[in-house]
């Protein structure tokens, strides 16, 4: 049986809540990063719920341009959390304190 | 297909799910108990402690190769849906793939003159 | 297969092909040939400048499958930021050098982020748009962290990353239920279906939904209140010559993506969004003036000053008539000279660790080097928007597009809030005029970033006293516009 339009939606648009909410109340910086990820494949998820819907290979397509694209974010950005570990010692978002508010 | 109306349904659902999400969070922040501690700030929350504190010390040649494993399994993934289509799009298909492939190449080949390759 | 012109994307075809040079002979090369980086970036922008030029104009064919247009719109906006681009390069060389910066990796990324731009205004597709916006996001996050070994600069790169990467994160999801709504992300495609869906009863909730979150990632992006908290931070931290380039160059990008979504996409819903962006108009601007008033940090007192001039190109999107269009490309190019020639001084000023951009360092500098503190003193003059300078014509142009739609109460709060605006920036010309110096001080003027201010200040004028020809140019490339 095929799964319908809706459950997938509904699950993309959790996924896109926990993610977001996530970043928001979360202080690791690894794991904020985890968390736009989760937003990144709640949208792709949400591609592909309706690319199938529509029988369109666009969304498909889509898809993989975000994959790579996340994959470059990935690299900078644990690239440049590695500098700031090097530099601060910390992983912490509440240490970024440097400049005044 | 009544599209819109099974959308607002939807939507009314999100609304609920992130109300929800809202609630339990809201709620165990306000009447749990609060015990601050190193493990908790983890990025690993696995329950485990860590055996050994990391030091400031950790060798980024894991991450080096790591990353370029990431980058450029990921750009190959391009080369499933031409392969697909391969034959329809023809010789100017093929010139492009392989204009694609040589900008790839030249990511590598700056990784390797920047001796991201090597190990020692 | 037919509508693949390669001439429609010549000038990011040479912008990549030159950031894949110089990124690749960079290592070959080493570190005794580092000024020739700067020389082929240069080549690539100016090239690209050319090639913008001869990209055959033509508003209504659409290239590539529908994802490309070569609009007067798209031509205006990749002349400016290839010269963003030359500009950048001259005015950074003696940075680099006098910090010991990789110099080619900086370029490359520099031709990137301008490839990334330009994506985002040559496309007709939100695809496409989304990719730009990733090119030069990620370009710009490693640019401003590009100062490995300072601290400031590592969180400002941090910071910078996050909340660019949740914002797109944001403006993607939008974008995929916009395709489920219309059932294609080409710009042609969601018009057709915004048209077709404004008639009916029911509020097509899942596009309104899209719609809302590609907004709400734009902002972000371009620093408008409630989303504007993180760019004082990142622009502080970041290297001098790159705050120039984030404020001007990738927030320009941004309202101009921001602009064909809302006006070749959206035409007819925009007045649901018009009450929400004047409200962030005003905010805008006047949390930005306010904030500013108290900066010691001349960085941070331009970050808030970039945020407010976000508020008043906003203005320009509410008016939403030609005016208010054609006055936004126009402050786009006048608020470039100023900044980038503003930020071109602070960076020469700056000193060995990039550390003096404090009012502190500014003391007594007014005769010790008129040659520095006159031209800053131009371009600070035109920011706060005083007569016979760019960005008096500009505001002015922007300000009399809302009285035009009879917005009063926006154009006297932006009025005040350009008023306000005037303390600070004066105030840093005080300090460099009527206080004593604090010591002698070594200052090289590179002759490259020395023509740049030069220039800078010479057009701040030239556009300022004769603003008709640039004025007509960007009348020019609105048109489109207004004319569905």
């Amino acid at each position: 049986m095929a799964i319908p339009l809706h459950h997938l939606l509904i699950l993309g648009g959790l996924l896109f809540c926990i993610g977001l909410v996530g970043v928001l109340l979360k202080r690791n910086l690894i794991v904020m990063f985890l968390c736009i990820e989760l937003m990144l494949n709640a949208a792709n998820l949400t591609f592909i719920a309706f690319a199938r819907q529509l029988s369109q290979m666009d969304g498909q397509v889509i898809v993989f341009f975000v994959m790579v694209l996340a994959a470059a974010e990935a690299a900078v950005g644990l690239a440049l959390v590695i500098a700031l570990y090097r530099t601060r010692q910390t992983m912490d978002a509440d240490d970024l304190n440097l400049m005044k508010l | 297909m009544s599209f819109s109306n099974d959308i607002l349904t939807l939507m009314l659902f999100l609304a609920a799910c992130a109300g929800l999400v809202g609630f339990m969070l809201a709620f165990s922040a306000i009447l749990g108990p609060k015990k601050q501690s190193a493990i908790k700030d983890e990025p690993f929350e696995c329950g485990i402690a860590n055996v050994t504190p990391y030091s400031g010390n950790f060798s980024v040649k894991f991450y080096l190769i790591a990353l370029l494993f990431l980058l450029f399994d990921i750009e190959i993934a391009f080369l499933f849906p031409w392969a697909t289509i391969f034959k329809s799009l023809g010789l100017f298909g093929f010139i492009e793939m392989f204009v694609f492939l040589a900008v790839v190449v030249s990511g590598l080949v700056y990784a390797w003159k920047k001796g991201a390759l090597e190990w020692d | 297969m037919s509508d693949i012109s390669f001439s429609a994307i010549l000038p990011e075809l040479i912008l990549c092909i030159f950031g894949i040079l110089v990124m690749v002979l960079g290592p070959f090369l080493g570190r005794n040939s580092r000024s020739f980086g700067g020389t082929l970036a240069l080549l690539g922008f100016a090239t690209s400048i050319v090639g913008a030029l001869l990209v055959p104009e033509s508003a209504g064919k659409l290239f590539f499958n529908g994802m490309v247009t070569t609009d007067a719109f798209s031509i205006f906006f990749r002349v400016l930021f290839a010269a963003i681009g030359v500009v950048m390069t001259l005015g950074s060389l003696n940075y680099l050098h006098r910090l010991k910066l990789p110099t080619f990796e900086y370029f490359a990324l520099l031709l990137f982020a301008s490839a990334g731009m330009n994506f985002m205004v040559l496309s007709t597709d939100l695809l496409l748009t989304f990719i730009g916006l990733e090119i030069l996001s990620i370009a710009t996050y490693v640019l401003a962290g590009i100062r490995r070994d300072d601290a400031a600069s590592n969180e400002s790169a941090i910071k910078y990353f996050f909340m660019g990467s949740f914002s797109s994160a944001i403006l993607l999801y939008g974008v995929a239920l916009i395709y489920g709504s219309a059932h294609s992300t080409s710009y042609q495609a969601i018009l057709k279906h915004a048209a077709a869906v404004n008639g009916q009863q029911q509020i097509p909730l899942l596009f309104l939904i899209g719609f809302g979150l590609i907004i709400v990632g734009f902002c972000f992006k371009v620093a408008v209140v409630p989303f504007q908290v993180w760019a004082p931070d990142v622009y502080e931290g970041a290297p001098t010559p790159i705050t120039g380039f984030l404020s001007v160059a990738s927030k320009m990008a941004g309202f101009a993506a921001l602009i064909r979504i809302l006006f070749q996409v959206l035409p007819h819903d925009l007045p649901q969004w018009v009450q929400l962006l004047v409200v962030s108009s005003i905010l805008t601007m006047w949390i930005g003036n306010l904030s500013a008033l108290t900066q010691t940090n001349i960085k941070r007192m331009l970050a808030y000053s970039s945020i407010a001039h976000a508020g008043y190109i906003l203005i320009g999107i509410v008016a939403a008539n030609q005016t208010g269009i054609t006055a936004i490309l126009y402050y786009a190019v006048a608020y470039a000279l100023m900044n980038l020639g503003a930020f071109t001084i602070i960076t020469i000023l700056s000193g060995r660790d990039d550390r003096r951009v404090t009012l502190e360092d500014y003391k007594g500098i007014g005769f010790q080097y008129p040659q520095l503190s006159f031209p800053l003193t131009i371009c600070l003059i035109s920011l706060a928007g005083i007569p016979t300078t760019a960005g008096f014509i500009g505001k002015f142009f922007l300000f009399s597009a809302a009285v035009e739609e009879k917005m009063y109460l926006l154009a006297v709060l932006a009025v005040l809030a350009a008023l306000v605006s005037v303390y600070y920036y004066l105030r840093v010309v005080v300090y460099m005029f009527m206080f004593e110096p604090d010591g002698k001080r070594e200052v090289r003027i590179h002759p490259a970033a020395g023509v740049v201010v030069l220039v800078c200040c010479l057009l701040i004028f030239w556009f300022g006293l004769f603003p008709t020809w640039l004025l007509e140019v960007s009348r020019q490339a609105v048109i489109l516009f207004l004319h569905p």
